[in-house]
């Protein structure tokens, strides 16, 4: 069936897996709040969930009397792929799929250019990057005059690897929006994103806290969008080692819209950090209760794993494997969660070098190439390893992982001044950037 | 009763999806519908005046169902489960998850005792097991005659994606209103998940309803159905008799008179032996007396029945579940028929063989004469015995057989009835129930003796006209008629036994109390309808025979063919028409089917609905047809009786219609022999029952060929099933044609007028209007 074979992993990235629609009002503000450095205390937005399926139900009514509605259509897509967002259920991407496509059939994107736009906003969420390309440069031809078109061309062109015509589309989106404070949350966050890449995590800090007083600007705010921001806050100073910061984002996340997955997932991690492994355990298994989604279930089996709790720890890892064979049987492509998965645990080498290799074929991120690389190095593929890592490193993006997979590939090389360089930097950089791969870091660089 | 008749499309889905599902045990890798990590559930809540039955189904997906045997079972984690770790897993998780159903009334908490689970792991993507888990919970509460506000929440796995049914349901005599909750599901108990539609995944995780005994309060809006249709405590006619609010001498005798139709119209709906008591009373030449005895026991019978079963579910349903009853009554008057029909056939081959059956055409035309005085104790070739006068060809009808036949008749209390049994006894109307139960069972026997005395008139003018009949052919066909007549008998029993196997398999072998294990991760993934896991294709196939047999006699199928025989005066034309209209049937089911199967198109619900409505349509149009044509005495295109053959010769219309010269030239026979009416009133049939072939996409069918043998066996089938019918059901009109032609006449008027009849209400069924 193809339902799910889009791949399960695909919530929690790090990468933009988040479209942010625009649902707020667009309310002129008389006075805008000042760009504050820190971020604003939080608290709990009231839940739109209940409107947001009333509103379902009543376009999906629409849709059942009268099927050549693409209006209605067009914008059961849009509150798919935000119910998706916030639940993770791959359901409503489907049903995303099938009201992009529904409309698309009744009127050619060329008179649609809502049914084109809700089409690139499900291949984003599929992971089909570069149809979602061709079709935002079909959309721009369309409407080039509006800023959207520009993001979605940037969003695929991001996850495609290809960043600097991915940074020339965010500045064309920038210069065809107006200014207003609902316009700057997408922004803003593209921004961040880019900075954070380039290994600015400053200014990459400084974009997320204006994008997220501009959220909170809106009447009402989108919750998670709010929360979103936050989070991704937090995974900004969990990259810059300020576990505190970090844990205290999630929980303005988690206040924000309680439960919010991925905040729940981020907060063991960072409480594993901070060397609360119980708390840490109690995080991801609420995480994985709601989405037992690969990475939060690898994550809880580290956490059960540094506790000791090893009987625990084997029964999560086997439970990624029954995800990472769901995945295959559904005819996933991008699967490097689970890649990455088999190389920290040193299984299936060949299996998760392939996998990785495959995705990166298709797509040539900097991330691709960081679990190219770090399958490669476990496979035994050294001047793969190294070949990828460099282009892993190649926007300069300071994240502890790629450094310490690029100390790892030096070590293994036999060059153990750049092995020290990298596991240094890595370690300065988060010292407990993960669980159990920081501690093998560590004695990698003892061992030097 | 108004069920039956849709049997149609749930019958034919029912086949195929697991015909389907057992397909795709074999090539297919699917995943959950709704997704690897979903959880869902499922609540119906049944409301009764004092007490709720729940039937709570769990559904998990492949990974929680992963998650819940890790946890389960930390021990052991490789291999599937045992039986034994199943049984241990569902008894405890069905009272994990009964204490986290949330039940209260007016604010007082109802707690759910679970009555029933059954546990099964259907393969799910990659033989990768699923979980469905399926309770039935009862919590009772002390009845009141106040309106009160009834609570329910489930709060099981509360964080886990996945699909949130519940729907309501009232019972006898309680009327729920301003509910939150609707009275319909969407997925069969989470069997069929709507993939086609556009449709969000339900999440529904908590009802609120009010409840009352008897009619709904003023003010109050009804429980109503997704679409917006009003539920109606049951839509049952007979039970609303019951729960009218004044009870008058006028209302009361009105209601008397409707439950008599009620039964008489309930005898016409599929499964009430009418086959059966017409090849019989056919085949053995009866008599008026026997029509009326048969009646006799049909309504005895049936009203013990009614009576029995309402005691034992009053007082004894902690012994004896009433439902489970069903299906063995069922099995018995199956078999009661079947024995029947093996020894008529037995008897009757016998007889046939013997070569002394001419002697008694004398004596058979002498009988006739005489029945009437006759004692039933005589002497007969030098024996004395205990016997209704003499059938032909030496074969007798004996009281015993005859009261077998109406036993089996009668046998299966019709559940309306015990609806109105048991609604009079909880609105303490007991004498005017137990009249109203009379009248029905008087109803439905006043209409099987009426069919009965139909055949025995039809027979008595075969026998009486058979001596002087010149043609070799028809005098063949009477010898061979009773032996026939008993095949019919005993091949219908058999069915009848077939249908009741699965039911009886759960009846036999209650889960009541204990859990009981369908299905290990091997099997397929549900049992819909008879279980075809243990049968291969050819198994399969032959299935698809006998229900193409049964099929061709729903009832909307047996009334638009008969408006066609009333036109046909002969028994090979009537099977023609009846053989044509199968083909017709097959030939759009199959082409729908290959559309549907081979493209993986879905005929949308709307679309089926007006395509029965076209269906009841046409069945008006032949009635009025048939009526028309009767009543202005139009000639019809039509044959001789003993016109057997079918070579086209030149004819006056003198010979047959003496009294009517409407079309004095000679014509041509052949061209308007039976004509594509038939044809075309099949076709229209298949296209309407192919709406059931929607559900076929939406289990996503993997072989296509076997779908579409299926569907060919399954019309081979139909065709084989109304040639049949249709020849049975057009001899009272052949013979009737054949000399009397204004019984033929009314005949043709009765069958018009019921043809319109049924063909509204049926478009009332539909519910497309109104």
């Amino acid at each position: 069936m193809t339902v799910f074979k889009k791949s399960l992993s695909l919530v929690v990235f790090l990468i933009f897996s988040s479209l942010l629609i625009l649902t707020g009002c667009q309310t002129p503000q008389p006075e805008p709040p000042p760009k504050a450095a820190t971020p604003p205390i939080a608290t709990p937005l009231p839940s739109d969930t209940e409107t947001t399926e009333k509103i379902i139900r009543e376009l999906e009514g629409r849709v059942k009397t009268n099927p050549v509605d693409f209006v209605a259509l067009n914008k059961l897509t849009g509150y798919y792929l935000q119910r998706l967002r916030e639940t993770g259920n791959f359901s409503y991407l489907e049903l995303a799929t099938k009201t992009t496509k529904a409309s698309l059939d009744l009127l050619p994107a060329e008179a649609n250019k809502g049914g084109l736009r809700g089409l690139i906003q499900v291949e984003i969420s599929s992971h089909e990057f570069a149809s979602a390309r061709d079709h935002a440069k079909q959309l721009i031809e369309l409407e080039g005059d509006k800023n959207y078109p520009y993001q979605l061309l940037g969003d695929a062109l991001l996850e495609l690897g290809d960043y600097e015509k991915a940074a020339e589309a965010f500045h064309n989106m920038e210069t065809r929006t107006t200014e207003s404070e609902s316009a700057k949350v997408p922004l803003e966050q593209r921004f961040a994103r880019m900075a954070f890449l380039r290994g600015d995590l400053e200014t990459a800090k400084r974009n997320l806290t204006v994008a997220l007083n501009a959220a909170l600007a809106a009447t009402p705010p989108a919750r998670e969008t709010v929360a979103w921001t936050r989070w991704q806050l937090g995974e900004t100073a969990f990259q810059m080692g300020d576990y505190k910061t970090a844990e205290q984002q999630y929980r303005d996340a988690l206040t924000t819209y309680p439960d919010y997955y991925r905040a729940l997932a981020s907060l063991g991690r960072v409480r594993a950090a901070q060397g609360d492994l119980q708390d840490a355990a109690a995080q991801y298994e609420k995480a994985v209760r709601i989405l037992p989604d690969p990475t939060f279930v690898a994550g809880l089996g580290d956490v059960y794993k540094l506790a000791g709790r090893t009987k625990e720890a084997e029964a999560q890892y086997a439970l990624v494997e029954q995800i990472a064979k769901l995945n295959k049987l559904n005819g996933v492509l991008y699967n490097r969660t689970v890649a990455k998965f088999y190389a920290d645990h040193d299984l299936k080498p060949e299996d998760a070098y392939n996998q990785a290799k495959q995705e990166y074929a298709a797509r040539q991120d900097i991330y691709g190439a960081d679990v190219l690389a770090w399958t490669a190095l476990k496979a035994g593929k050294l001047p793969e390893a190294q070949k990828a890592i460099k282009d892993a490193l190649r926007l300069g993006t300071k994240d502890a992982m790629l450094f310490y997979h690029a100390g790892m590939i030096a070590k293994a090389a036999n060059d153990s001044a750049g092995a020290k360089q990298y596991l240094e930097q890595a370690l300065k950089l988060s010292p407990q950037f993960d669980p159990l791969q920081a501690t093998v870091a560590r004695k990698a660089l003892e061992g030097n | 009763m108004s069920g039956s008749f849709r049997k149609y499309s749930a019958f034919v889905t029912a086949t195929l999806f697991s015909l389907l599902l057992l397909a795709q045990t074999t090539s297919a890798v699917l995943a959950h519908p709704l997704g690897n990590f979903t959880i869902n559930h499922f609540s119906r809540l049944q409301v009764e005046t004092s007490g709720v039955k729940v039937r709570y189904v769990v559904d998990m997906a492949e990974i929680p169902t992963f998650q819940e045997i890790q946890a389960a079972d930390k021990e052991s984690k490789d291999g599937p489960p045992t039986a034994n770790w199943l049984k241990q897993y569902a008894e405890t998780t069905a009272s994990r998850l009964a204490q986290g159903l949330v039940l209260t009334v007016d604010g007082v908490r109802v707690p759910l005792q679970v009555t029933a689970k059954t546990i099964s792991l259907p393969p799910g993507a990659g033989n990768l097991p699923t979980l469905r888990l399926e309770c039935d919970l009862t919590g009772s509460f002390a009845g009141s005659l106040q309106t009160r506000r009834l609570k329910y929440e489930d709060t099981n796995f509360p964080e886990r994606l996945g699909w949130r049914e519940m729907v309501l349901v009232p019972g006898s005599g309680v009327s729920l209103f301003d509910s939150t909750a609707f009275g319909n599901g969407l997925t069969d108990e989470l069997k069929a998940y709507p993939e086609n539609m556009i449709a969000a995944p339900l999440n529904e995780r908590a009802l609120e309803c009010s409840l009352s005994q008897g009619a709904l309060p003023a003010g109050a809006a009804a429980l109503k159905t997704r679409d917006g249709k009003t539920v109606t405590p049951s839509r049952d006619q007979l039970a609303e008799l019951i729960s009218v609010r004044e009870l008058t001498p006028g209302v009361m005798l009105f209601g008397i008179l409707l439950a008599f139709v009620l039964g008489g119209a309930h005898a016409l709906s599929p499964g009430h032996g009418k086959t059966v008591v017409g090849a019989y009373l056919v085949g053995s030449r009866g008599t008026w007396k026997h029509a009326g005895f048969l009646g006799l026991t049909v309504t005895i019978t049936h009203t013990a029945g009614v009576f029995a079963l309402g005691l034992i579910t009053l007082f004894a349903s902690k012994y004896i579940v009433p439902e489970r009853l069903f299906p063995i009554l069922s099995f018995v008057s199956g078999i009661l028929v079947l024995g029947l029909g093996g020894h008529l056939f037995i008897q009757r081959s016998r007889a046939l063989a013997g070569g002394h059956h001419h002697d008694h055409h004398h004596h058979d035309l002498h009988h006739h004469d005489h029945q009437g005085m006759e004692s039933f104790t005589h002497t007969h070739d030098g024996n004395t015995h205990s016997h209704l006068p003499p059938g032909m060809d030496g074969e007798k009808i004996t009281w015993k057989s005859l009261l077998a036949l109406g036993i089996s008749g009668g046998l299966l209390p019709c559940p309306s009835a015990l609806v109105v049994l048991l609604s009079a006894i909880a609105l303490h109307r007991v004498g005017y129930g137990l009249i109203l139960v009379v009248a029905f069972s008087a109803g439905l026997a006043g209409v099987l003796t009426a069919i009965g005395i139909g055949f025995v008139y039809a027979g008595k003018f075969f026998a009486a006209k058979e001596p002087q009949a010149k043609n070799g052919k028809l005098a063949r066909l009477v010898k061979v008629m009773p032996v026939l007549s008993a095949l019919v008998i005993a091949s219908i029993g058999f069915v009848m036994c077939l249908q009741t196997v699965p039911d009886l398999k759960t009846a036999l072998h209650p889960p009541t109390a204990q859990t009981q294990v369908v299905a290990t991760a091997s099997q397929p993934k549900e049992e819909h309808g008879p279980s075809l896991a243990g049968l291969g294709a050819i198994g399969i196939l032959g299935l698809g025979l006998v229900f193409g047999l049964k099929h061709a006699t729903e009832a909307d199928h047996v009334v638009a063919v008969t408006t066609i025989l009333t036109e046909h005066k002969s028994v090979a034309r009537a099977a023609m028409v009846g053989a044509l209209w199968g083909i017709g049937h097959t030939a759009s089911i199959f082409m729908v089917g290959l559309v549907v199967l081979v493209l993986r198109i879905s005929i949308p619900e709307n679309v089926s609905s007006w395509l029965e409505f076209g269906v009841a349509l046409m069945i008006i149009g032949l009635g009025a047809n048939a009526l028309l044509r009767a009543l202005l005495h139009q000639p019809e295109p039509h044959v001789h009786a003993h016109d057997l053959e079918t070579e086209p010769y030149l004819h006056k219309h003198e010979s047959d219609h003496p009294h009517h010269h409407h079309q004095p030239g000679p014509h041509l026979h052949l061209t308007k022999n039976v004509g594509i009416k038939p044809l075309i009133v099949g076709m229209v049939h298949g296209l309407a029952g192919s709406a059931a072939l929607t559900l076929l996409v939406l289990s996503q069918i993997t072989s296509t060929i076997l779908g579409l043998t299926y569907l060919l066996v399954f019309g081979i089938g139909s065709i084989g099933g109304m040639l049949l019918m249709s020849g049975l059901v057009g001899l009272p009109f052949v013979l009737a044609a054949e000399k009397l032609d204004r019984f033929h006449l009314g005949l043709r008027v009765v069958a018009g007028t019921l043809s319109i009849a049924f063909g509204l209400w049926y478009a009332y069924e539909t519910g497309v209007i109104f």
